[in-house]
This record gives structure tokens, C-alpha cells and sequence, in this order.
């Protein structure tokens, strides 16, 4: 609002004098009313395994700009009326409550009410979000080629066939939202659990007694989510988070501390997926698909995502000949989206020996949007110089408010598409196989050339002498830090915390978990060759681990052990839209005997 | 009063030259008590959320008066009126005297007008259900309820409510039944020894209202409702062994629970809220039916002349709306974090009141600017009160302005909603059709409707209620399980012992809106609505002095509308898949927000 120039057309009509003067009410609290998030921390049910958290929401530093301010709404409607008379004396407005009180002649009011519904009608646009989780069965996705990115017509129906058909799938979850351009909504749908995970002790002397946890183990969806509109027909940008956690096996452990009873361990499937991206309108997107050696269930784990955008507000006539007031859509060029790194797989932090996962990405690099000056600066640079008057345009509240003649509008919103478009979708598919030795040696000397790493992966994807361990692909936006897994969580008793107390002791179970699956963490960056891509890339696949217990005999109790496999890699390097790279590679044993190459692949495409 | 009129009286036949004093008792103005909330029954105790309004001061009394009754005569020698506690103490002549007492004997009748509010809680057949929308009941719906009510097959009245108390009061009526029971334990240990204490609790059931009424500008009544009902569906006795300390009893209990800011017209009965019904009337409804009437004496009239009268306007809901009610966390045994949920969301602008100096300047800047600094018009807010003196034409204006102060949609907005279940195959079926863009549409409605006549589909929960604009409103019922959820162990030298922790387990359904009206026709309801089911808990066998414990199960799902939609045409605000494999549906939440009609 600070660049909300007041726009004063001087030789505005006079106020006619002979005419009425009259009150009215124009409430203002929808148009200003800034949502749930901002500036706050709301709790969200997150649903990976957390200690009692508050975690932020989709925290934009520059989320203000998306809201007008009460105080903004009155400069914006002299900027739309520019002919009543507002500097005469008779008019005169007054805020309180949400509530605009105006006080003009009788036509005047007229006109402001004309306006305000247009206001609610372009600032009101809803913004509906519809999300299916899709368990696929191996295969069925890649048989239809359905990558992630935006669905051709074709390909989406043959899609909504699978997932209709119980034997090629099951849906998961099934969310909805519903909102308006920059305000967060949030939708869930879970499944809890309560399970003694663990115990403590409280020791005197000659006295102990075990106490146990009792913890919330928690599966379903969960979904966090905040549209930012980027004008008619142009795609939405969406800045997500969802977490999907389906149940997996259950166990008990007999820790045999005295006075300790079983610890239950319940297990689940996570897929997770953080990012800022860009979804067409009116059309089916599959966002995310990711699945890992590991996790309990067979197939690919899919997001599919459909946004539905209510009708544009259209032009308002305003000012004299055929000018008129066009709002115009300005979040994607504005917003300045939080990076978000993914976490990492493995052991517990604290028994972790090296490796820092897929969280090194710095974040002090995030991709800031414009400011409104500048914004308002470039949206103006087609039109010749004697149309640049500089207060016909006014930048707030995440939207252009321009004003002028049909021509001079349909070039400033040419103008908006080009800066928006700069923020290009973009699709990144990373996959793990598994080769063996012998494959692989005969492969690697030309595997730096694209065709060959792709045929590599087509094989394994085939499972022509190959198999693909791992795959996860998600879609994000140019210049964003997102991040994606597939993994699967166990919990375990990592150690014993003995206590002791004159003639009594215990071992207090500690209770960790072992995350095992593949997650991986990008930022993509298009510059002037629309072809190539600069992607920083970190991956990491744990795999193998099995929990055991340790039988050695201790009056504290018996502990787990867990001996998982990693591989972590990352890259910052050039590549070719469309062309496998090759990350990394790790040759070790293979689970039946001899040894395996355990390669991964990665490419960025562009997703329309 | 007996007083003041006999003060009148005696002014009367005062010579009207000579100075007169008087003591005047204004405690009809200025001593009303706020009021406290009532006892606590539902799934949270009640709260003042509305804006306490201060009673006028003796001070700001004598104020008034001297800025109104003659002005200039005060700086006469002898004039004076001071106000002390809850008296004026009056020196004037006696036609200014006359005056005086004209004006308080008409405030006075101001502030004693009496709120009586009646609240009726039935539970309703699913075919009488059907029937019935929150909102105004038309004069044949009030009276087939009441008539229906006769018939133990079709409704029945279970509670039946009253309060009395002036505007801008808070007061509460409860009907309990109460009992006793050991619900927990507490563990005592010293060296050597342990001993449990048995805790005994108190649990009620019945029927708790907790009202404040403001008079509107129409004469209608405003209120900030706040309704429980809790019915014992069972109380289990959770064996323990003995060195535990032996059974504890676990209750569940039924509960119904309205908090919301209606506008309940003269003279009609408003259905508040139609929420389902508990264990007692399995597939039934509640329906809460509040009505509201003023009572008033005769108004003496003010001490007006010709060119300048007095008019006292009800401005409480001005100055103490908007209310944010907060709802239930709904859901599987409280632990750590909480999601978003009815409990949780801020609604913006809660804050957003009318300050009394905020009004006054108002008046003086948009309402015949001219008349305040030239006639000697005055205005002030005393109390839940703006009590105006000017010409009439400005007294006209400012009832005008006052009147579109009330913010559109004023009469309320109803929310209903309707969760239907449908298996993932017809679910699948008609994705199309509810995902369709814009899918605002009563056909949507009548597929699903249809779905659930056919069998290819059950309605879960048909619920809805009322709200006021701009305030937080939020409609829960369901079950509230208490549940051993584990131990606390206490430990000294030689002894030890441990401490039962029971917490409640809610679930049902609950939602909360914040209903906003857009200039051009639509709704913003501000919507969060959560749904919840527990399975019965499981006993979990304890080890040593930690007893046998209880873990649960259950689902939830929450959902958010943050944008507008069109008044009266329902739409999908949420989706959840509830239930696994074979037996998985998909659960629709359909709300339909409708502007209502002032009387």
C-alpha cells in the first residue's frame, strides 16, 4: 500500500449542489481481511512423528502485500473514480470496524457501490483445490505416460480410468480447499492410534516403578496450502505442503527391564512433498509420484492436484472516454517463496555417524519477488512515453490496478504474462537403480552420454536386467529450494538411559526411529537458454536396515540395533531439459551375493 | 421511581424562580452488574467473549445533563449538580429541576427494560428434521413443532429454559442433575509408605444456558447464546486391580453445544441450531428454538421543547459485538500438538469494535455536520445507550445513520451442512460433477440426495445453525469419552505408587463460521468444520503399579473455506476418505450458507 498513489483527476465533475447528500456503509472487511496466517503460527497436524510443535505455516515474508489494508481500500476507490468530486467539502469517509462509512451525494454513492462490487467480485475470486492421493500398481503410470507436470487431455482420462479401477489402484486420500488468491487454507484427513511406544522411570531408594508413554501414531493426509493467482488462464502458482502416511506393520518388543512391560512399535509409509509450483487451471496435474524399496505396498504413490479459479472480475468503466479499471492478478512476479529443504532419512540424528542428507542446501538464496515500484516500473515499459503517467497504475494488495484505454490494458497485461512466465514450472524425476556389477561395468563407460543414461533407466524402469529402487519425481518452480521422499519409518529402542538410586535402577528405553526410503532435495534455475537448466541436487537412499535385537543380558533392559545402508549424493551442475544425469554411484554388495551398482539418475522437465 | 415521581410532584408546586436541591437515586442507571458465566457443561466452559460495557457514571450523568437542560443556567449562582456513586446531587430552579428529573425518570424507564429469553431444546425424527431449517421459524413450523413435540414418535421436549435480565447483561439458567462417582486417584507417597486417594467427581447432566441480550435499534433482540446439553450415555467401571486401587468409573456423555450471536425478532421463535442427536435418539436431531421478547412499562417522555427533543438509541451491539467463540479440538486422546480445528483459528477483526468516543465523532463528521456546532445538539454514549439531543430533523438523521450501521445481513446467516459418505466407486462415479468448477449448484445437492435414497450412499450428519455476521460462530455435538489414557508414578524411599490420568476424548462433528456478507450478494461463512469418530477404547494390560491403561482409536477430518461463495446454493467445502480397504468411503462435506430474512 505504500505505493498506493493517490490518483486525483482535478478536473473531476464538480459535485452538483442542488443534489442530495447521503450516508452509507460499505463494509470492507472482506476485501481486508488478511486470513489465518498472517504473522501467525498456527498448529497444523503434521504428520511425521514430532514432539508437541508449533509449525509455521506457508510463511511469507511479504504475505501483507497480498492484503489490503483497511486504510488502502479508499485510495484504491479514488483510483477507480477519478470524476467525483473528492476534495469537495461534502465529501467525506470515515473507517471504524471493517466498516467504510461514506458521505457524498446520492450518485456518487451509487457509483462507489458499483465499484466495491467489483472489488469483492475481483478480490473475492475463489480458488478451489481439489487433491487425490492414488496408490498405483507398479508401472501403470509410466504404461500411460503419465509423467509428473501438467496431464494432456488424453492422458489425464486414461489416468481417472486406473484410478477408477480398483485393480490398477486405490485412492488414498481425497482433500479439498477452498479459498481466495494468497490466503492459506488447510484440509486433513487421519487416522490415529495410541500405542505405549515406551517408559520411563522414577527411581528412590529401594523403590522404582516403570511408567509408560503412551504416544499418537498417526496416518492419513494432511494438506497446507495457499494459491497465488497469476491472471486469466495463465497457471496458478501453489505453494504446498502435504504429508501422506499410510499404516504399515506392527510389532512388540520385550525389553525385559524389570518392571518394564512390551514397548508397541507401529510402523508407516510416508510420502512428503514441500514446494512452490505451477498448476493450469481447469486441468489435472500430477504433482508428485515417488515409491522406494522398503515401503510397505506395492506401486507408485501419486498427488494428483486440480485447481478450479473462479470467473475474473472483467474491467470496470472508469474515468472518462473508454478508459476502464482493470485488476490484474500480480502474486507469482510479487510473492517470495520460502525455500524448503527436505529432511533427513536414516538413523536417528543423534546416532547418525556422517553424511548431512538432503538438507545442505543454503537458504539464503531464496528467489525474491519484485517489489511493487519495480513492478510497476516494468509493467509499464511497452507503452510510449506520453501513456506512461505513472499513477494510472497502481501496485497493491499483490495486483496491478490499472486504468486506461482497452489497448493500453491488453499491453500491460501482455506485459504481466511475460514477467509472470518467468517463473517457469519445472519437473524434477530422480531415480535409484540397481545394476549389477557385471551390467554395469559394461555400461559405464558411456553412461555420460544422455541417450545412454537414459536407456540405463529405461532398462531398469523395464527391469531388463535391472530394477529401479527407488523413484521419486515432483514438480516445483524456477529458482525454489523443494524438496520430495518416499520412505518408510520404524520406531526402535535405540538405547538404554540407565538410572540408579541407592539399591534400585532401571533403563530407560530411548526411542528413536529408522527412516529408510529415498528423499531428495532441488532447486532448478532457467536462465536465457529455455533448454538448460543450473540444478543444485542432493539425494540420499537408505535402504537395508533391519532391526534386530541385542541379546546381550542387561539388568537395564535390551536394546535394538539397526545397521542400514546410505547413499547420499548431490550436485550442482548444468544439464539439458529432458537428459538423464548421471548424480552418483555406489558399488557395494548386493543382498543375494556379488556386488551392485546403485545409481542415481536425474532430469528436469519442463511441466507444462 | 415512586421516588423520582414524587420528586416530580414536588417540583411542581415549587416556586419556579426559587433554587431548588434534590438528591436523586440514578442507581436504575447506573448500577446494573455485568453478569458472570454460568457452571460448566458441554464440551468447554462457558466465556465472556462480548466486549463488557460499562454502566453510565453518576459523573458522565451530570455531564449530560448539564450540557442538555438549559447549559447556560448552570454557571448561575447557586446551579449545581455533582454526581456521587449512584446519585446526583441537584441544585436548580425548579422549571430546570423539573427538567432534570423528566430526564432521568426517561432513562431511568431506558435501562430497566427487562430481556426475557426463552430456549427450548427438542429432539426431532429425521422426517421432522427434514422440515426444518435454523433461522425464523414461520408461525406453522413453531406450532407443528410444539404440536409434534406431543408425540413421543415424531419429538420431544427435553429442556425448556428462561432467563430475565436487562440489555447488555450476561445471565445463566441451568437444569442439572448431578452424581458423583471415583473418577481418579491421586497418589500420596512418603518414605515407607503409599497410599491412593479416591478423588471423587462431580458429573452433571442436563441443560445450561448462558445469555446476553442487547435491545437492537428495531426493537428485535441481539444475542450472545451459549447453550449445553449433556446426557449420560453410560458410565463404565474400569476394573483395577488392588494395589491400583480398584475400579474407577469412566463416564460418556452426550453433548450438545451452541455458542453464537443470534438476532431473535419480537415476537418469533428462531431454531439456533439442529445438530444431531446422541445415543438417547439415535438418527434423530436436536433442535434449539430461542426466543426473545422485551419488557417494558411506560416511557415517560423527556423534558423536550419545541425546537429540541431527546432520543435514546440501544447501540450495545454496536459497542460490544463482535464475539469470537471458540469450538472443541475434537479427536483421539489429547496429546502434544493439536491440528487446526474449531478450537485453534483467529478470526480477523475480532477486534474491530466501535469504541463509544469512535460513534460521537462519527455522528459529528457524517450526520449534519452543521446542526452539532450551530443548534447545540449533543451526543453521548451512557452505557449500552446513545442518547441524543437536537433538533428532530437531526434526531431523524442520526436514526438513519444508526440504522445503516448495522452491517448488511444484519438478521443473521444460516450454515447448513450435510456429510454423506459415499463408497470410493460411487464416489468416483460422480467426481466430475463434484469437483465440477463453480459446482455451486442445487443439483449437486440432489445427486448426492439421491445417492443416499438409493443406498449408494448414507447421510452421516445433517446439521446447521445460525450466526450473526461478523462473529465467531461455532455448533459441536458429540460424545465426550473420559479414558485412563496412562500413569504417573511417584516414587520415595521404599514406596511407590502410581496416579491415573483420565482425559477426555471428543469426537462428532463441529464448525465454526464467521459469517460475512460481500456488497454484491454473496457469503464469505470464514468456515472450519472438523468431524471426528473414536472407536471404543481398549484395555492395555499394565505392568507392576502402573495399572491396566486405555488406548484409542479413531479418525478425523478437518476442512476450510476461506472464500466467498453464492448465499444459498450448496456447495462441496470438504473431502476425506474415512474407513479402510474394502470398506473405504469417501466422506463429502456439503455446506450451503443463506442469508435471513429480518422480520
Amino acid at each position: 500500500m505504500r505505493t498506493a498513489i493517490l490518483f486525483l483527476l482535478a478536473a473531476g465533475a464538480a459535485m452538483a449542489q442542488d443534489e442530495e447528500i447521503g450516508t452509507r456503509m460499505f463494509d470492507v472487511r472482506f476485501l481486508t481481511a488478511p486470513g489465518t496466517e498472517v504473522g501467525e503460527e498456527v498448529l497444523v497436524p503434521p504428520v511425521d512423528w514430532s514432539e508437541p510443535m508449533a509449525v509455521p505455516v506457508l510463511t511469507d515474508p511479504n504475505m501483507e502485500r497480498f492484503v489490503l489494508s483497511p486504510e488502502g481500500v479508499w485510495p484504491l476507490l479514488r483510483h477507480a473514480l477519478p470524476s467525483i468530486g473528492w476534495d469537495n467539502p461534502g465529501v467525506s469517509e470515515e473507517y471504524s470496524s471493517g466498516v467504510l462509512t461514506v458521505r457524498a451525494p446520492a450518485s456518487s454513492l451509487d457509483r462507489m457501490g458499483a465499484a466495491f462490487d467489483f472489488l469483492n467480485r475481483t478480490l473475492g475470486r475463489r480458488v478451489t483445490i481439489d487433491v487425490e492421493v492414488v496408490r498405483f500398481q507398479p508401472g501403470v503410470l509410466e504404461s500411460l505416460g503419465a509423467g509428473a507436470g501438467t496431464l494432456g487431455a488424453d492422458v489425464e482420462g486414461k489416468v481417472r480410468e486406473a484410478e477408477a479401477d480398483g485393480k490398477r489402484s486405490s485412492v488414498i486420500a481425497v482433500l479439498r480447499a477452498v479459498t481466495t488468491d494468497g490466503r492459506c487454507a488447510t484440509a486433513s484427513s487421519t487416522h490415529d492410534r495410541t500405542f505405549v511406544m515406551g517408559y520411563s522411570a522414577m527411581l528412590a531408594a529401594k523403590s522404582a516403578i516403570m511408567e509408560p508413554h503412551v504416544r499418537r501414531h498417526r496416518v492419513g493426509a494432511v494438506m497446507e496450502i495457499r494459491p497465488v493467482l497469476a491472471g486469466d488462464g495463465e497457471p496458478a502458482v501453489l505453494d504446498i505442503r502435504l504429508a501422506v502416511a499410510q499404516p504399515g506393520p506392527e510389532s512388540e518388543f520385550e525389553g525385559g527391564a524389570p518392571g518394564e512391560g512390551r514397548v508397541q512399535q507401529p510402523t508407516r509409509s510416508m510420502w512428503a512433498w514441500e514446494a512452490a509450483t505451477r498448476v493450469q487451471p481447469g486441468r489435472t496435474s500430477i504433482l508428485f509420484a515417488g515409491s522406494a524399496d522398503g515401503i510397505a505396498g506395492d506401486g507408485e504413490v501419486a498427488v494428483l492436484v486440480r485447481v478450479s479459479v473462479g470467473e475474473a472480475g472483467g474491467d470496470f468503466p472508469s474515468g472518462p472516454e473508454d478508459r476502464s479499471l482493470r485488476v490484474i492478478d500480480a502474486g507469482p512476479a510479487l510473492a517470495r517463496f520460502v525455500n524448503r529443504p527436505g529432511e533427513e532419512l536414516g538413523l536417528p540424528p543423534e546416532e547418525h555417524s556422517g553424511g548431512g542428507g538432503a538438507v545442505t542446501i543454503p537458504d539464503d538464496e531464496a528467489e525474491s519477488g519484485m517489489d511493487d515500484e519495480e513492478l510497476g516500473r516494468r509493467l509499464l515499459e511497452p507503452l510510449a512515453d506520453d501513456e506512461k503517467v505513472v499513477h494510472e497504475l497502481v501496485v497493491a494488495g499483490g495486483k496491478a490496478w490499472m486504468r486506461g484505454t482497452p489497448a493500453q490494458l491488453e499491453v500491460v497485461s501482455q506485459r504481466m504474462r511475460e514477467i509472470s512466465s518467468n517463473r517457469r514450472a519445472l519437473a524434477v524425476d530422480a531415480v535409484v537403480a540397481v545394476i549389477p556389477e557385471t551390467e554395469w561395468l559394461k555400461r559405464k563407460a558411456g553412461i555420460r552420454e544422455a541417450s545412454a543414461a537414459a536407456d540405463c533407466v529405461s532398462r531398469a524402469v523395464r527391469g531388463e536386467g535391472s530394477r529401479v529402487a527407488a523413484r521419486v519425481r515432483a514438480c516445483g518452480i524456477s529458482g525454489q529450494v523443494f524438496h520430495a521422499a518416499a520412505y518408510d519409518e520404524r520406531p526402535f529402542v535405540v538405547s538404554r538411559n540407565v538410572e540408579i538410586a541407592d539399591e534400585k535402577s532401571a533403563g530407560i528405553p530411548v526411542v528413536g526411529f529408522l527412516r529408510q526410503g529415498f528423499s531428495w532435495t532441488a532447486r532448478v534455475r532457467t536462465g536465457a537458454d529455455p533448454a538448460r537448466a543450473s540444478v543444485l541436487f542432493e539425494g540420499e537412499q537408505v535402504w537395508g536396515g533391519v532391526i534386530t535385537a541385542i541379546e546381550e543380558s542387561s539388568p537395564a533392559g535390551r536394546a535394538q540395533s539397526a545397521s542400514p545402508r546410505t547413499f547420499e549424493s548431490s550436485s550442482s551442475t548444468t544439464v539439458a531439459l529432458g537428459a538423464w544425469t548421471v548424480a552418483g554411484v555406489d558399488l557395494g554388495e548386493a543382498p543375494g551375493g556379488g556386488r551392485e551398482a546403485r545409481v542415481l539418475f536425474f532430469r528436469v522437465t519442463e511441466a507444462r | 421511581m415512586k421516588r423520582v415521581l414524587a420528586l416530580v410532584l414536588a417540583a411542581a408546586v415549587s416556586a419556579a424562580a426559587q433554587p431548588a436541591a434534590s438528591d436523586i437515586d440514578v442507581s436504575g442507571i447506573c448500577g446494573h452488574t455485568q453478569g458472570r458465566p454460568g457452571p460448566t457443561l458441554g464440551f468447554k466452559p462457558p466465556t465472556a467473549r462480548s466486549a463488557d460495557l460499562e454502566p453510565p457514571s453518576a459523573d458522565g450523568l451530570a455531564n449530560f445533563i448539564r450540557t442538555t437542560i438549559d447549559p447556560t443556567s448552570w454557571d448561575a449562582d447557586g446551579a449545581a449538580i455533582l454526581g456521587i456513586e449512584r446519585r446526583l446531587e441537584v441544585t436548580q430552579s425548579a422549571e430546570n429541576l423539573k427538567r432534570v428529573l423528566a430526564l432521568v425518570a426517561f432513562l431511568e424507564a431506558r435501562f430497566e427494560r427487562t430481556v426475557v429469553v426463552d430456549a427450548d431444546v427438542y429432539a426431532v425424527s429425521p422426517s421432522l428434521a427434514g422440515e426444518l431449517s435454523p433461522g425464523i421459524l414461520t408461525a406453522e413450523a413453531a406450532r407443528s413443532l410444539d404440536d409434534a413435540a406431543a408425540d413421543p414418535k415424531t419429538a420431544a421436549l427435553l429442556h425448556s429454559l428462561r432467563i430475565s435480565l436487562r440489555s447488555s447483561q450476561r445471565g445463566h439458567q441451568s437444569a442439572l442433575k448431578s452424581r458423583t462417582m471415583v473418577q481418579d486417584r491421586a497418589a500420596l507417597v512418603a518414605p515407607g509408605a503409599a497410599i491412593l486417594d479416591p478423588r471423587q467427581g462431580r458429573l452433571e447432566e442436563g441443560a445450561s444456558l448462558d445469555v446476553r441480550p442487547w435491545i437492537g435499534l428495531d426493537g428485535s433482540v441481539v444475542a450472545e447464546i451459549q447453550l449445553a446439553v449433556a446426557k449420560m450415555r453410560s458410565v463404565e467401571s474400569f476394573e483395577l486391580p488392588a494395589e491400583s486401587g480398584g475400579p474407577l468409573a469412566l463416564p460418556v456423555q452426550d453433548i450438545l453445544d451452541v455458542r453464537t450471536v443470534a438476532y431473535l425478532p419480537a415476537g418469533s421463535r428462531v431454531l439456533v441450531a439442529l445438530m444431531p442427536a446422541g445415543a438417547d435418539h439415535p438418527g434423530w436431531s436436536l433442535a434449539v428454538v430461542v426466543q426473545a421478547r422485551v419488557e417494558a412499562g411506560k416511557s415517560p417522555a423527556p423534558p423536550d421543547t419545541a425546537a429540541m427533543n431527546f432520543r435514546a438509541f440501544d447501540i450495545g451491539t454496536l459497542l460490544a459485538l463482535p464475539v469470537e467463540f471458540a469450538g472443541p479440538r475434537l479427536g483421539a486422546a489429547e496429546i502434544g500438538w493439536a491440528p487446526v480445528n474449531t478450537s485453534e483459528i483467529e478470526m480477523p477483526g475480532a477486534d474491530a469494535r466501535t469504541n463509544p468516543e469512535t460513534l460521537v465523532q462519527l455522528l459529528h463528521n457524517l450526520v449534519s455536520p452543521e446542526s452539532w456546532q450551530n443548534d447545540g445538539a449533543v451526543a453521548d454514549c451512557l452505557g449500552d445507550q446513545l442518547v441524543v439531543y437536537g433538533p428532530p430533523a437531526l434526531l431523524d438523521a442520526v436514526a438513519t445513520y444508526l440504522a445503516t450501521l448495522e452491517r448488511p445481513g444484519a438478521a443473521g446467516i444460516a450454515v447448513d451442512n450435510w456429510a454423506i459418505a459415499l463408497p470410493t466407486a460411487e464416489w468416483a462415479a460422480r467426481r466430475d460433477l463434484l469437483q465440477r468448477p463453480g459446482g455451486f449448484t442445487d443439483e449437486l445437492f440432489g445427486e448426492l440426495m439421491s445417492a443416499v435414497q438409493a443406498g449408494h450412499g448414507r447421510l452421516v450428519a445433517t446439521s446447521g445453525a445460525v450466526g450473526r455476521p461478523c462473529n465467531r460462530n461455532v455448533v459441536s455435538s458429540g460424545t465426550r469419552r473420559r479414558v485412563l489414557h496412562r500413569w504417573i508414578a511417584e516414587v520415595a524411599p521404599g514406596s511407590s505408587a502410581a496416579t491415573p490420568v483420565i482425559e477426555p476424548a471428543d469426537d462428532g462433528f463441529s464448525f465454526a463460521f464467521d459469517p460475512s456478507p460481500t456488497s454484491n450478494g454473496a457469503l464469505s461463512p470464514g468456515l472450519q468444520g472438523q468431524w471426528a469418530r473414536i472407536g471404543e477404547p481398549k484395555r492395555l494390560e499394565g505392568v507392576g503399579k502402573c495399572g491396566p491403561l486405555q488406548v484409542v482409536e479413531g479418525e478425523e477430518s478437518t476442512f476450510e473455506v476461506m472464500a466467498s461463495v453464492p448465499a444459498g446454493r450448496p456447495f462441496l467445502a470438504g473431502t476425506a476418505v474415512i474407513g479402510e480397504g474394502e470398506k473405504a468411503e469417501v466422506m463429502v462435506f456439503l455446506v450451503r450458507a443463506r442469508p435471513l430474512a429480518s422480520k
